[in-house]
């Protein structure tokens, strides 16, 4: 009876050990909802310009990868003059969707590119533009291009026509870098043999970064076009990053009697008044586009987490919004005002999360290492923050509808902190 | 039990007796590296006129010692202490390697401050690379004033001596992405200026 029980027992116990392996067993499928669009990126057949051709089309397949929304067939080549029946004749049995094709050619200092956008099903041409730009900045062309095809496509105009400012370097000498919103052209903007950090938009031809140029760290403005730089505020012994603050003045954490809160700071580096007032660490600044709502990381209750303050109403109100976790930190909210992306660290694994700005609907959209400040694209459908995935330091993007991610630009010498600025447009 | 008592006796006598030895081989010592008001001119000739005068420190100085014999006095302290993941806190740590007592090393390095009164102290904040730059540029700082405090309220060193500054996560001293390495990198660093 003994061996009976004893045999009962064990077969239990394995039982039970095999259904508990069972459950965090998972499958990880594609989400059907977001196929693949299928676009034919053909022609730019011209020989005399292949190093034009060439660069536009490399940013639009790069940009067009980027966008995780396409699947490339590139098996066609003719020219811009052919028939778009005839081309779109040849997707329809290709069983595209749409059709981008073109040519590309130089004249005088000038770079010109015609193309023409097919909607296969619909069989109409929905495109049909020259662009030209001078031979130094040719390539901006191929984003716009990506840009109107979302447009069609999506109902919303594509993220491309944007820059992102970040940090690279090693130990104490980083400086700040520009670049394209698909890591393209990248330019330096500081060279000064200091540590220069976490460079933040704070208008189209402005930025701030952080930097110990005199020793300790205080806020630098820089103009982009000038490429002229002031020291903003250096009124603490630790002053974090800058970003704007209703029209002409700046949200700026910085360490005040051992606590580090948020203040508003004016153009001239004067402190005016503080957002918060609590113990401890209270950083990250991100505000609604009508500054009425902020959203900061505060550790008052020991971990950082993610807080909103109210700032329209008569009596500011703080709600917390995160409970997920000991480690929430680097809010950024999107330009629509709808979501917050934000970073999250859970069990020794590092996400990036999204919620909707009330604090419901909170996921993970992607785990990898070392990720930090997320920063909207000005469309509100992409983050681009930098990571490590797979070995490979950089700036990614990422597509918060499908979480379709991709490196726009890889350095293993790339500093955590970057911004994405606004859509450039023509004064 | 006789003997017994004997033994305990002469056991406190023996105790009673180093006591005293440490204590006179301290106050012996002192004098070496020390601030006395005895060894202040500027203090002795104030108190002669009766007035009311407040120890110059920074003119006091009675640094015996050659610049070579406190470089190697400084030499023997440990210039680094360490803190737990996402932690300000003064605190043994006994993980990941590391086995210290921040205590005594801020004790240490107290003392060579107290004895050098033209040494100042700047104690630079770490953090390992986990987390948000900006919430570890805050962290750092914290972790560099947490020592400040420390000699400041517990030794009565003067404020203005120590300087704090905050790298956040940007100065590792190991490079690696794991425990120990990260358990290395979340530190206060002091460094002795003269």
């Amino acid at each position: 009876m003994k061996k009976i029980f004893f045999v009962f027992v064990l077969f239990f116990i394995i039982l039970t050990s095999q259904a508990s392996y069972a459950k965090v067993f998972t499958f990880t499928i594609e989400n059907p909802q977001y196929k693949p669009i299928k676009i034919g990126l053909w022609g730019f057949e011209n020989k005399s310009n292949d190093k034009i051709i060439k660069k536009l089309v490399d940013t639009i397949k790069k940009d067009i990868d980027i966008s995780g929304l396409f699947a490339l067939d590139e098996s066609q080549h003719f020219s811009y003059e052919a028939p778009s029946s005839v081309v779109r004749g040849l997707a329809k049995i290709d069983n595209l969707d749409y059709i981008v094709y073109g040519n590309a050619f130089r004249k005088n200092n000038n770079a010109y590119l015609s193309v023409k956008m097919i909607d296969v099903s619909k069989g109409r041409v929905f495109e049909d533009k020259t662009f030209f730009a001078d031979l130094d900045s040719f390539e901006w062309i191929g984003n716009i291009v990506v840009d109107e095809l979302m447009r069609y496509v999506t109902g919303v105009y594509g993220p491309f026509e944007s820059k992102i400012v970040f940090s690279k370097g090693r130990g104490k000498i980083r400086d700040v870098y520009i670049c394209d919103f698909n890591g393209n052209n990248i330019i330096k903007l500081t060279n000064w043999h200091t540590m220069n950090i976490l460079p933040k938009w704070i208008n189209k031809k402005t930025i701030s970064f952080l930097s110990y140029r005199y020793g300790k760290p205080s806020i630098f403005l820089f103009n982009l076009y000038t490429g002229k730089s002031r020291r903003l505020f250096y009124d603490s012994d630790l002053s974090i990053s800058a970003i704007r603050y209703d029209e002409d003045k700046f949200a700026i954490p910085f360490n005040k009697d051992g606590v580090v809160n948020i203040f508003v700071v004016n153009k001239k580096g004067k402190m005016l008044r503080n957002l918060t007032n609590s113990y401890g660490i209270n950083v990250s600044p991100a505000f609604t586009s009508d500054y009425s709502k902020m959203v900061y990381v505060s550790n008052r209750t020991a971990s950082p987490q993610l807080y909103m303050k109210n700032l329209d109403s008569f009596i500011s109100t703080t709600q917390r919004l995160t409970f997920n976790g000991k480690y929430n930190s680097s809010p950024a909210i999107s330009p629509d005002n709808k979501k917050i992306a934000y970073i999250s660290i859970n069990k020794g694994k590092t996400y990036l999360r999204i919620m909707n700005i009330d604090g419901t609907e909170d996921k993970p959209v992607i785990t990898g290492y070392n990720l930090d400040s997320p920063s909207w694209s000005y469309d509100s459908r992409y983050v681009a923050v930098t990571a490590e995935f797979n070995g490979v330091k950089g700036i990614y993007i990422i597509n918060s509808l499908n979480n379709h991610y991709s490196l726009a630009t890889g350095d293993n010498n790339l500093y955590n902190g970057l911004s994405v600025g606004n859509k450039i447009s023509k004064e | 039990m006789k003997r017994l008592i004997v033994f305990i006796i002469s056991i406190f006598l023996f105790g009673v007796v180093i006591s005293g030895c440490t204590t006179s081989s301290t106050t012996s010592k002192s004098p070496n590296y020390g601030t006395s008001s005895t060894a202040n001119p500027y203090a002795k000739s104030s108190a002669s006129n009766n007035s009311i005068s407040y120890p110059n420190v920074e003119s006091s100085s009675s640094v015996t010692l050659s610049p070579e014999e406190l470089q190697r006095l400084i030499s023997t302290v440990k210039k680094e202490i360490h803190f737990k993941f996402n932690s300000a806190k003064i605190e043994p740590i006994d993980e990941y390697g590391i086995d210290e007592n921040p205590n005594s090393i801020l004790d240490s390095i107290a003392e060579i401050m107290k004895n050098n009164s033209s040494i100042k102290l700047r104690i630079e904040g770490n953090c390992d690379e986990r987390g948000t730059e900006e919430y570890n540029l805050a962290l750092g700082q914290r972790r560099a004033l947490v020592a400040k405090r420390y000699l400041v309220n517990i030794h009565n060193i003067e404020p203005s001596r120590i300087d704090t500054l905050s790298y956040g996560e940007s100065q590792p001293i190991d490079p690696e992405h794991n425990e120990i390495a990260w358990a290395k990198n979340r530190r206060d660093h002091f460094v002795f200026v003269r």
